[in-house]
């Protein structure tokens, strides 16, 4: 660190040490999912809720009309394009001004091409209105405290490495130029992006200028799957996926079916797994793309992308395949699988929450979703998350360099596992058994007892687990996938799934293994269905 | 946790779990949408249910909800009995989140069920 003076916070700030040191306990220890109904999920949902308070203080509004997003860039998008087509049907006529930021700008502009009309009114006819802003009280929650607690639900997010917090630290405090700038700031900010750039390409032999930063698996999923429907709409408009991705991709490609799009859902055996010679024959002359998943989040089935890269390539047809789950566990080699677009996520592999990227194969047409400036070689618009992108970044080395040993590791303790339960446990099945399965993921089925019961019983004894089949909003619906596999409610089973980590030891398996028999066993007792 | 301390002691600690061999009345009652069912012995003596046992399958909702009503019963006069609501049963377990409202219905029908006869 040079004695360097900054007078440019209009591009970005410094965060506050207090800032950083509210973070920091949900790197390592608060690290749930905030959709997760067990403890480590119950503690992120709690602190999400907090800072939605504070942020709904900070402009007078309720903290039930604040929605998260990556950024600015997407914020200006949603509202701007949100009203656009929820409103089109009563006009189309939007006033911005002409000096506004380029996320609006831009996005009006892309409005325009889609038939809207814009009025760009000089800056000197509007009245400036002054935000008057409280000074936030930032405190310290000191909610979280080591409590022991087991954590088998690593496909729903992961702890950060502590490897990777320390190289996120810098770009906090010290490196927290915004790369888009000239300055010092800005040029380690940049030096910082490339070489995070270079490690997440090289993690799925991907060239660094090929890797599109986002904010997570869900905006890759949409980026790649809505960007091609709109650049290749005048080739035709037929997509192909399967009944077994994630919402991300199923409700994306609904949405299109909205907007006039046709999609087929190709359905899978009783592993989960897609076959390539079905995808091949639901090939049409106007299909414009094809989605399947490299590996199931669910229940771990791996897909036959490289039979069905190869399909692609030979019709001549633009292939995605969501690499959420699959990155970090399975060696993937895009050029091999002969995909064109690739999703990846940073939390999935022990990076921080709020980043990903897509892999877009050099010269693949895709329209951005996000409009402003040009960041991403034009591809989504948006200041860089520094410190997310730099903690990626490390996190896709750490997994590159590790990987052979942790496949090894995770597949033995989970191979370990399921022997046991199978001898602890009757009446237990295991899901895509005998299926290409990441080594991680084990989903078991077990007979009269209920998913929801099963998860908050261990819950209760501090050991975090998921499950596909809890009963919310009067309809116990089994998870798409469990349903796509064959799986009925009136079976009566609760499925169970357990997905592991590197970080994950045979003491927390052993735990585990104990625990799990007598929770089952107690809630079978209280069943009227259940004889010895 | 979405669950109240009270309801998640009567799911790991329920009450009145079991059977009665020769129960005055019975009543299993399930829900068709989510899987969950409950089955209900009920003794009675002297206008009064004298005892009361119950089985479940369920959530932790539904299990929760089955124990109380049940201990509930226990000593009520029939008529009174007749009169237990899901809201009350939801109420004293210090409430349901709106997506597990349906899971108390499960034992204010079995009570319902039951006692038809009476």
């Amino acid at each position: 660190m040079v004695m360097h003076i900054y007078l440019d916070n209009n591009a970005t700030t410094s965060m506050r040490p207090e800032v950083v040191e509210a973070m920091t306990p949900y790197f390592l220890q608060g690290y749930g999912n905030a959709s997760s109904i067990h403890w480590f999920g119950q503690e992120a949902k709690a602190a999400v809720d907090e800072a939605r308070q504070e942020v709904a203080r900070l402009i007078g509004a309720q903290a039930s009309e604040i929605v998260f997003l990556s950024g600015g860039s997407e914020a200006d998008n949603l509202a701007i394009r949100g009203i656009a087509e929820a409103l089109q049907s009563r006009g189309r006529h939007i006033i911005t001004s002409t000096v506004e930021h380029h996320a609006v700008l831009n996005t009006c502009k892309d409005l325009e091409k889609q038939g809207f009309r814009v009025t760009f009114v000089p800056e000197n006819k509007f009245a400036v209105h002054r935000l008057l802003t409280d000074k936030a009280q930032l405190r310290h929650r000191g909610r979280i405290t080591m409590v022991m607690h087991i954590y088998l639900d690593n496909n729903a997010t992961t702890s950060m490495r502590p490897e990777v917090v320390e190289a996120m630290t810098p770009y906090f405090l010290q490196g927290y130029g915004n790369a888009s700038s000239i300055h010092w700031f800005g040029q380690e900010a940049k030096a910082a992006v490339d070489e995070a750039r270079q490690e997440v390409a090289r993690l799925i032999g991907a060239q660094a200028s090929e890797i599109v930063f986002l904010s997570g698996g869900s905006e890759a999923d949409n980026l790649a799957i809505r960007g091609i429907a709109e650049a290749l709409q005048s080739r035709g408009r037929h997509i192909i996926t399967s009944t077994v991705e994630h919402h991300a991709v199923l409700n994306t490609c609904k949405d299109l079916e909205k907007q006039g799009f046709r999609v087929t859902f190709v359905p899978v055996d009783s592993d989960g797994l897609v076959s390539a010679d079905r995808v091949g024959e639901a090939i049409r002359p106007d299909t414009i793309l094809i989605s399947i998943m490299h590996a199931n989040n669910e229940i771990g089935t791996i897909q036959p992308i490289d039979e069905i890269g190869r399909i692609a390539t030979e019709a001549g047809i633009h292939f995605h395949s969501d690499g959420v789950q699959a990155t970090a566990k399975i060696p993937v080699d895009v050029k091999a699988l002969r995909v064109h677009l690739y999703s990846m996520s940073a939390h999935k592999l022990h990076g921080p929450k709020g980043v990903g990227a897509l892999f877009v194969k050099q010269g693949t047409p895709l329209k951005p979703m996000l409009t402003g400036g040009g960041h991403e070689r034009n591809r989504r618009a948006g200041t860089e998350n520094v410190p997310g992108i730099v903690g990626f970044g490390r996190a896709a080395r750490l997994a590159r360099e590790n990987l052979a040993e942790a496949m090894v590791g995770m597949g033995e303790l989970r191979d370990d596992m399921e022997a046991r339960l199978k001898a602890a446990i009757p009446d237990i099945r295991i899901n895509a058994e005998n299926a290409p399965r990441l080594p991680n993921t084990s989903n078991i089925m077990v007979d009269y007892a209920e998913g929801e019961g099963l998860v908050i019983s261990l819950d209760l004894k501090g050991i975090a687990v998921s499950t596909g089949s809890a009963c919310s909003s009067g309809s116990m619906e089994p998870s798409h996938v469990l349903t796509a596999i064959g799986k009925t409610p009136d079976e009566g089973f609760g499925s169970l799934r357990m997905s592991l980590s590197t970080l994950t030891t045979q003491d927390d398996i052993d735990r585990f293994v104990e625990t799990l028999p007598r929770i089952v066993e107690r809630l079978r007792e209280l069943s009227p269905h259940y004889r010895r | 946790m979405p669950y109240s301390k009270k309801l998640l002691d009567y799911f790991e600690n329920p009450r009145c779990v079991g059977e009665i061999e020769d129960a005055d009345a019975t009543a299993e009652v399930s829900n068709p949408v989510c899987g969950d069912s409950l089955k209900l012995w009920i003794r009675v003596a002297d206008g009064k249910v004298s005892d009361a046992r119950f089985k479940a399958q369920g959530c932790p909702a539904a299990i929760a909800t089955s124990s109380f009503a049940t201990e509930m019963l226990i000593g009520m006069d029939l008529n009174a009995a007749r009169q237990i609501t899901r809201g009350q049963i939801a109420d004293a377990l210090g409430g349901l989140p709106a997506s597990k409202i349906h899971c108390s219905v499960l034992a204010s029908d079995a009570i319902q069920s039951a006692l038809e006869g009476f």
